[in-house]
């Protein structure tokens, strides 16, 4: 996944937290093939909170490594797998920064 | 570090376990409001009947902005999971513009409706904010059938049209049935036309008094051995039920007798709000109540769960050693309603739960019995 792109959170889609659960809740026919909601864990939700429309794909990366106990290898790894995630699900739309 | 976006909701283990630990930390995570209790049919066995007369006209319920003020405090205080009933729903003008509020809040809406007032402007925003399900009651299967119970000529047709106005919408539909006196003849039929349709099918076996406890109702009440027996002809029921049981039996699902007077998960879990903006525990428990608009939402939830909290029974009876709480459809509601207790449930409930045990075929699991004080 390209550095720098940048991505932020679908219009359509609510978070709710519940029940020690983060629930994220596709509300319009147009998103996410009509899968009815979502949950991520914990990291997946402080995640979600940082995909602001102004941070790029490398200062996510950058986050984690600072955040978590983790190689700035395997924070590329596992936050791109994420972001695949809930670009596939329709979650989340990306627009490319043009300083990748 | 292992984000992960889960994509299996929906399992039964899963709302099991999520519905646990709302009981346990008394999280409204599934609710009701009852928009109305007007009604453009007048059904033999309606249990707000008496409401129906009383409330011709919209005086007595919500406004729009009251009603979006008790789904933001139910939002707030945790509900995912709500259903907008009636009376008939879409019988307010404002019936739109309540359920996209409740859908912008994040809630995964159902809506239960006669499917006989369905315009294009239902049909325009459950496109666009896809309802969890419009499940629709089937009255009968035939015109003459479905027009004496509701008391309304044309009903039958209208209705059909309404479904498939629906289906031609893309919306996940469902449909269901009360068993009753007058269409259990028909309750076949109307299996065989959800099949031919590609629908989910349900029935309920259980006519329940109206809510001021006039028990005309039950007059449309089957025996209830062939309630049982049609509910458990619906195989999808008699294999939701087996699943219940073994989530029961291997400990996963609580519910066993205890001293509590309800164990749904009632006044715990869930609530249900009246057009009026009163809270209950659920729709058939309107002797305990409180206001949602004042103080609020979140002091209603913690009165009622606090009433519930304190419904205890300690007689000993027939529930206190039965094991067939699942089975028999054990309701604290129920036993409000008809004015019995656990010490002495309805005879009709019982023999519910006995026929159901030798349907499928297994009992529920012997849980600790319950020891009066």
């Amino acid at each position: 996944m390209a550095e720098g792109v940048i991505f932020r959170v679908a219009d359509a889609v609510v978070r709710r937290d519940v029940a020690g659960e983060t629930f994220l809740v596709p509300i319009r026919g147009h998103v996410a093939d009509l899968q009815e909601l979502f949950i991520v864990n914990e990291v997946g939700a402080w995640l979600w909170d940082r995909l602001d429309g102004r941070r790029r794909v490398d200062d996510l990366v950058a986050d984690v490594v600072s955040e978590f106990e983790v190689s700035e290898q395997q924070a590329k790894k596992d936050v791109s797998l994420f972001l695949r995630q809930l670009t596939d699900a329709g979650l989340i739309e990306s627009e490319d920064s043009g300083k990748a | 570090m292992d984000p992960e976006c889960g994509l299996d909701f929906g399992s039964v283990p899963y709302v099991v376990d999520l519905f646990k630990r709302a009981r346990r930390e008394r999280v409204p995570l599934s609710g009701t409001l009852d928009l109305t209790y007007r009604c453009n049919f007048r059904c033999v066995h309606c249990y707000v009947g008496h409401l129906v007369q009383q409330a011709r006209s919209e005086s007595g319920e919500l406004d729009t902005g009251q009603m979006v003020r008790v789904l933001n405090g139910a939002a707030d205080a945790g509900c995912m999971f709500l259903l907008l009933s009636g009376g008939e729903p879409l019988l307010r003008e404002d019936f739109v513009q309540v359920y996209t509020a409740a859908r912008r809040l994040g809630m995964l809406v159902t809506v239960f409706t006669n499917a006989s007032l369905l315009n294009e402007e239902h049909l325009e925003v459950f496109g666009e904010y896809p309802p969890r399900m419009v499940e629709v009651t089937l009255y009968g299967a035939s015109s003459a059938t479905y027009e004496r119970i509701t008391g309304t000529r044309g009903s039958f047709a209208t209705v059909h049209n309404g479904i498939e106005r629906l289906l031609g919408a893309g919306l996940s539909v469902g449909l269901k049935s009360m068993v009753l006196r007058d269409n259990v003849h028909e309750i076949s039929a109307m299996a065989r036309l959800a099949q031919d349709l590609g629908l989910p099918y349900r029935v309920d076996p259980l006519v329940t008094p109206r809510l001021d406890g006039d028990c005309r109702p039950l007059a449309q009440r089957v025996e209830p051995e062939l309630a049982a027996e049609v509910e458990f002809g619906i195989e999808r029921q008699a294999s939701a039920m087996a699943q219940v049981l073994e989530l029961r039996r291997t400990g996963r699902l609580e519910g066993a007798p205890s001293d509590r007077l309800f164990r749904c998960g009632a006044g715990q879990a869930s609530f249900h709000v009246g057009p009026a903006g009163f809270m209950h525990p659920c729709l058939i428990s309107p002797g305990i109540a409180c206001d949602t608009l004042t103080p609020g939402f979140a002091e209603a939830w913690k009165t009622i769960t606090a009433a519930v909290d304190r419904a205890t029974w300690t007689d000993p009876g027939r529930c206190a050693t039965c094991h067939r709480a699942l089975l028999c459809g054990y309701c604290a509601g129920l036993f409000l309603l008809e004015g019995v207790s656990p010490a002495e449930p309805p005879e009709y409930l019982c023999r519910l739960g006995e026929r159901k045990a030798q349907l499928i075929g297994v009992d529920e699991p012997e849980v600790a019995v319950v020891t009066a004080t």
